[in-house]
């Protein structure tokens, strides 16, 4: 019976929705029969188009309804309606902290149903129909919400301060949004700057990547470092952007810390999905961080001691209200590490520090300039030196020396140039230097004299340098010609130049004053590679009716590399619609194309992994991701998200069975093999944005795995960071304008490792019998789940200028023995044994499984103050 | 250095150790099948043990059925009283007469120990196209030492119309009589040996393509001799000369193939068969017309054969570290036990070398 009904009945609906349906044109001819007046029009005006029918009880609210949503303007002049077609005007300008003047990304500006956000410079650009004047309402979090009236019968220029405020309210949301729930981007979320601030600090340093970690779909790889493994990708296949250039090594000390110094930054989002059409060259995420541009109008500061580092950021005008500066300065302090050292009686020490500095000039209201720097290294050395003398018929001198030191580090400049062209349309134009570098040296001599003659003398001297520089050309538009349409296009030119590693090896050796051996051996032919990479792209955000919002693009590449070119077109597509008050559904599409690997063989991340490029023998990586969403906000200050995505790679890399990179890249090629790569998860998401408890819970059920034509014999399997469940618990407890705290607690599943099963006996073609241990395929072993509580502790204290915090953190508070290293521990030996048979030995191998737990409980202090 | 860096990065943080308990579920003893059959070959042989975690242990019995296309060919028994105790690694060899033609079809059915277990159905495969094979001495320079090699140049001729796979592998043959004047029994001289394949020439991309590559910087670094592990073989794909012709270079160390490079082993022949006399002399022969020949191999195999001998290279090499390399997985193929038992089709070139 309901199945004959139902069509029926929608059938009716549909009919009546028709019905409800007319032209403009008739319309007005019914409003002229029902209220004897006259339209007067220009014949252009498109009166063809459909409309609602005009309802109301008078004339006004008869027409009012019936021009509606159009772009046509009705006057009543007596007995006749002028209709005139509307026209637009734009307001445009940047968003400021008045405070500050710092710019600000992603504030709001919206009219009614049309709204615009700020881009990644703090310009909007809002474009309305003509009036008399409007109503603009201004609003970001953490700001008070201001109302403009501003006259709109011509373009104007609107710059607006915000007053930062303790306020908790909501901001005003649109689609326009790059993230968040109310984007037609999914999967995008831009991370509380709050959140990283006063997240549980490991030594007492916040850190912005292992922040990242906390969210669903993302992994951290080793427990406590800093990799990160977006849905099933691998810690290469991130592109990291620091105000919009690339880094490709953006982690010190192994992985622990990374290279973002929280001070620094005004603006840190995530895309794990629905990747904007501007993105290219990485296929699993984009990590866009901004930094701050400088106080326009005072000086301010901060400086920070914790257990590891010392901290320092200062930010202030050069010529007030034009010209700010931003410096930022993190060095590693071995006040902990010396004494531990010296105990050990190791000489030798290592530091790591990060200097970022920006200077910001505003000529006037349409040009500003850019300019900053970012430099970053790590340093281990190790020096060992011994003398002897003694006689033994002459006198002898021995001598004995040691040393190691390894540097790693980037540098990034850039000059960037925005551009406001006219109301609707803003350029940037950025031109810009990266370098990672790596340096490794080391030396061991002996030398021996006798009577004052050098008679023995040993010296290896080993140099390797590795490394890749970029020079950065490219220009980004952004059109708002309506408010229905946002239009971003641009392109971009790299050189790269890929320098895998020189290696320069001296051998001296001197026996009885002769002269055994001496060659100085350099090898060269991996020493360079060059790179041109050109990227073009556009999209549009499109808003259809009130449900509806397309966002799409395509982004298109060239790169060419060893006389071959490969051309990449990447699609992209994202949609939004509000299927009911406060909820909505989101479905996206994304191809992605990468040109550069990260060579490692290691669970953490070492200074001699290796960035190479693809060669006219390996094509580029590419990744088609499929996501599809539902999202509800219809509880105040809550926010609910359930994700799912499936993503299929091609030309991943893996290396080859027995293949190890540590010193040696030559003919990498040979030692890696290209295949196929799935991943696929769903991601809960559940946040509570307002009130004194801030956080979220981050649920995800995922799978990742591969298969290569001969490694484990062309069978699927499992990625090596894949791990089933992920649980991210945030909470933040604001008690009092004192006393705040943080905790988190994460949850994952094991990771994957390869463990022979049992002892088995090979032969070769000789007939020959070898025994050796049988694996019978990668990644076969589930190591234990990991999980961690975190607790910290932040203790604030105004003072009359500034304000001073203690942070005390607790990692592990219940010291859970989470494996950050699993090594195989093999014993074998020769055991006797007898039987009915008699009695012998036999060969036995016993294997045990060993964790190495680097980060058990751990309390860490650190102290800043602001000023 | 790997260690130290290793140190280096525990010496920064407390670390702690423990064992984490593993134990696989399949880890009972399972019958273990190995070995090769060889196509035109009548003597077939595979070797039976039993594998139970960290151990293997020997049979006391074992019986091999062979069938060929569906029909039993061949049936043998192998017997140890000491349940092979006196054998390498406890194998119990069994061997059974069975000739097998291009594109037969064999299972074997292996029982011992209350077991049984099965090979899949094996296929076997068309003979290498292998026209000749020639030699020259040469040296070749390294960083900072030199070598002295054999050079050997293979031309061969890839199958048409499929994929195929190849292993090479050299065998040294000495052969020859040791005769006495007194009047005692000649003594026979059959040695047979695999001389090591060297990479030296890392010229043949051949060899090369699949497998690690090796560079001067891994010989000068690493040690050398060895490096690649069981270096008695090699394997490769038609990936680079598919269905045309390809030349094989590769190297083998001059000191196989050095007059009196067998001295040893003849001299302990001669021990052996006549011990030393009461004056402390070895009886002497007064002629000897000994030979010497190198045959070199090349086995048309399975793809799966192809991934258990390249794994086997792997795990044999000194540059494999099992922390500090990628995983080796071996290709096991008996079904219900563990092992890995595979057809070849040899084509070989014989090469006479100088007297030794």
């Amino acid at each position: 019976m309901i199945r004959k009904t139902l069509p029926t009945v929608v059938l009716l609906l549909v009919a009546t929705g028709l019905w409800a349906q007319t032209t403009l044109r008739e319309g007005m001819a019914a409003l002229e029969q029902k209220y004897g007046v006259h339209f007067v029009y220009d014949a252009a005006l498109p009166l063809e188009r459909k409309a609602v029918q005009a309802d109301g009880a008078t004339l006004e609210q008869a027409l009012e309804s019936l021009f509606e949503g159009t772009d046509i303007r009705y006057e009543i002049k007596g007995n006749h309606v002028v209709l005139r077609k509307v026209r637009k005007v734009t307001i445009s300008g940047l968003i400021t902290d008045a405070a500050t003047g710092e710019t600000l990304i992603g504030a709001g500006a919206t009219v009614g149903r049309d709204g615009a956000v700020t881009n990644n410079f703090g310009f909007y650009s809002l474009t309305i129909p003509e009036k008399e004047e409007v109503k603009v309402t201004y609003s970001y979090v953490g700001y008070a919400t201001q109302t403009v009236t501003i006259p709109a019968r011509s373009n104007r220029t609107v710059h607006v301060q915000l007053v930062p405020g303790a306020s908790l309210e909501e901001a005003v949301v649109t689609a326009q949004k790059e993230s968040g729930i109310a984007s037609t981007k999914m999967s995008a979320i831009e991370v509380p700057l709050q959140v990283i601030k006063s997240a549980p600090a490991l030594f007492g340093e916040a850190d912005v990547i292992k922040t990242l970690q906390l969210l669903p779909g993302v992994q951290g790889g080793t427990e406590g470092f800093s990799g990160i493994y977006v849905r099933g990708g691998g810690p290469d296949e991130n592109l990291l952007l620091l105000d919009g250039i690339p880094i490709y090594n953006a982690e010190h000390l192994l992985g622990i810390f990374s290279i973002f110094q929280p001070e620094a930054i005004k603006k840190m989002t995530l895309y794990k999905g629905s990747f904007p059409s501007r993105y290219g060259g990485r296929i699993s995420s984009i990590v866009d961080v901004r930094t701050n541009d400088g106080n326009l109008y005072e000086t301010h500061g901060n400086f920070g001691i914790s257990m590891l580092a010392d901290k320092f950021h200062l930010e202030g005008p050069l010529w007030k209200g034009r010209t700010s500066y931003s410096i930022s300065a993190r060095g590693m302090h071995t006040l902990l590490l010396t004494p531990i050292l010296k105990a050990v009686k190791f000489n030798g020490n290592y530091f790591f520090y990060d200097l970022d500095a920006k200077v910001t000039h505003r000529f006037d209201d349409r040009n500003r300039l850019y300019f900053n720097v970012y430099n970053g290294m790590d340093d281990l050395y190790y020096r060992h030196k011994e003398t002897q003398d003694y006689t033994l018929g002459a006198p002898i001198k021995s001598f004995d020396q040691g040393k190691l030191g390894i540097r790693w580090g980037n540098t990034v400049a850039a000059l960037r140039w925005n551009h406001v062209l006219s109301g609707k349309l803003f350029s940037n134009t950025t031109l810009a230097y990266n370098r990672y570098r790596m340096v490794m040296e080391t030396e061991m001599l002996s030398e021996e004299t006798v009577g004052g003659t050098l008679s023995d003398r040993n010296l290896y001297r080993f140099n390797y340098r590795s490394g890749m520089r970029d020079w950065v050309l490219k220009t980004d538009f952004e059109y708002n010609p309506v408010p229905t349409h946002r239009i971003h296009f641009g392109g971009s030119y790299t050189h790269h130049t890929f320098i895998p590693e020189t290696l320069t090896n001296v051998n001296q050796q001197i026996m009885d004053t002769q002269v055994q051996v001496d060659t100085t051996w350099h090898l060269k032919s991996n020493s360079r590679q060059t790179g041109y990479e050109v990227g073009l792209y556009a999209e549009d955000d499109i808003r259809l009716g009130q449900a509806w919002t397309l966002n799409p693009g395509l982004h298109v590449s060239l790169f060419n590399t060893q006389g071959k070119s490969y051309f990449s077109v990447e699609p992209r597509l994202s949609a939004k619609v509000d299927l009911a008050q406060d909820w909505s559904a989101k479905a996206s599409y994304s191809r992605m194309s990468q040109y550069v690997h990260l060579l490692t063989s290691s669970q953490v991340s070492l200074p001699l992994d290796l960035w190479v490029p693809i060669t006219k023998d390996i094509a580029p990586e590419t990744a088609d991701q499929y996501s599809l969403g539902f999202y509800y906000s219809g509880l105040r200050g809550w926010e609910f998200s359930l994700e799912g995505y499936w993503k299929k790679m091609n030309n991943v890399l893996e290396y080859k069975d027995g293949v190890s990179f540590l010193f040696n890249s030559d003919g990498w090629e040979n030692k890696v093999e290209t295949g196929r790569g799935r991943a696929m998860g769903l991601e809960l998401f559940i946040e509570k944005t307002m009130g004194k408890t801030t956080g979220w819970l981050g649920y995800t059920l995922s799978r990742s795995d591969r298969v290569f034509p001969t490694i484990n014999a062309g069978r699927w399997f499992p990625y090596r960071y894949d791990r089933r469940h992920n649980v991210n618990l945030v909470v933040n407890h604001r008690f009092n304008e004192k006393f705040d705290l943080s905790a988190t607690w994460t949850y994952a599943s094991g990771g994957t490792t390869t463990i022979p099963e049992r002892s088995v006996v090979m032969v070769n073609p000789s007939g020959e019998l070898f025994l050796e241990e049988y694996v019978p395929s990668r990644n076969n072993y589930r190591l234990p789940a990991s999980h961690t509580l975190n607790l910290g502790f932040n203790f604030h204290r105004k003072h009359r200028r500034g304000e001073g915090v203690w942070n005390l953190s607790i990692y592990n508070v219940y010291n859970r023995m989470n494996p950050n290293f699993v090594v195989r521990d093999t014993d074998s030996y020769m055991s006797s044994f007898a039987d009915e048979s008699g009695s012998d030995s036999q060969f036995i191998v016993k294997s045990k499984l060993v964790k190495l737990t680097l980060l058990p409980i751990f309390p860490s202090v650190g102290y800043t103050r602001s000023f | 250095m790997k260690r130290f860096l290793i140190f280096i990065a525990l010496l920064a943080a407390v670390s702690c150790e423990n064992e984490i308990p593993y134990d696989f579920g399949e880890a009972g003893p399972k019958l273990m099948v190995t070995g090769f059959l060889y196509a035109g070959t009548a003597e077939q042989t595979v070797h039976v043990s039993l594998s139970e975690g960290g151990t293997v242990s020997g049979v006391g019995d074992a019986t091999v059925r062979c069938y060929v296309n569906g029909t039993l060919a061949a049936s043998a028994s192998a017997h140890s009283d000491d349940k092979a105790r006196g054998a390498q690694y406890h194998q119990l060899p069994v061997s059974f007469k069975a000739d097998f033609t291009v594109g037969d079809v064999v299972v074997l059915e292996v029982e011992a120990a209350g077991h049984k277990a099965f090979t899949p159905e094996l296929t076997v495969p068309a003979a290498p196209i292998v026209e000749k094979a020639d030699t020259t001495h040469t040296t070749v320079t390294h960083a900072d030492w030199s070598e002295e090699v054999v050079r050997f140049t293979v031309d061969m001729t890839d199958r048409k119309g499929e994929d195929n796979w190849y292993a090479l592998n050299l065998v040294k043959e000495v052969t020859g009589t040791f005769s006495f004047e007194d009047g005692r029994p000649d003594i026979p001289v059959v040695r047979r040996s695999y001389p090591m394949i060297s990479h030296s020439s890392l010229t043949d991309p051949i060899l090369l393509d699949g497998n690690m590559a090796l560079t001067d910087v891994d010989l000068d670094i690493m040690d050398y001799m060895d490096y690649l592990g069981d270096g008695r073989f090699e394997t490769f794909s038609d990936q680079l000369f598919r269905d045309g012709p390809a030349r094989l270079v590769f190297d083998s160390s001059r000191q196989y193939y050095y007059p009196g490079a067998d001295s040893d082993y003849l001299f302990d022949l001669l021990i052996r068969s006549y011990g030393v006399g009461s004056d402390g002399f070895v009886p002497w022969p007064t002629s000897d017309e000994i030979s010497l020949s190198v045959e070199v191999q090349v086995h048309g195999c399975s793809k799966d054969a192809y991934l258990y001998l390249r794994a086997l290279r792997t795990v044999r090499s000194n540059g494999y570290n099992p922390v500090l390399t990628e995983p080796v997985t071996i290709p096991a193929n008996i079904i219900d036990g563990i092992g890995f038992v595979d057809i070849l089709n040899t084509a070989a070139v014989r090469i006479d070398l100088p007297e030794n």
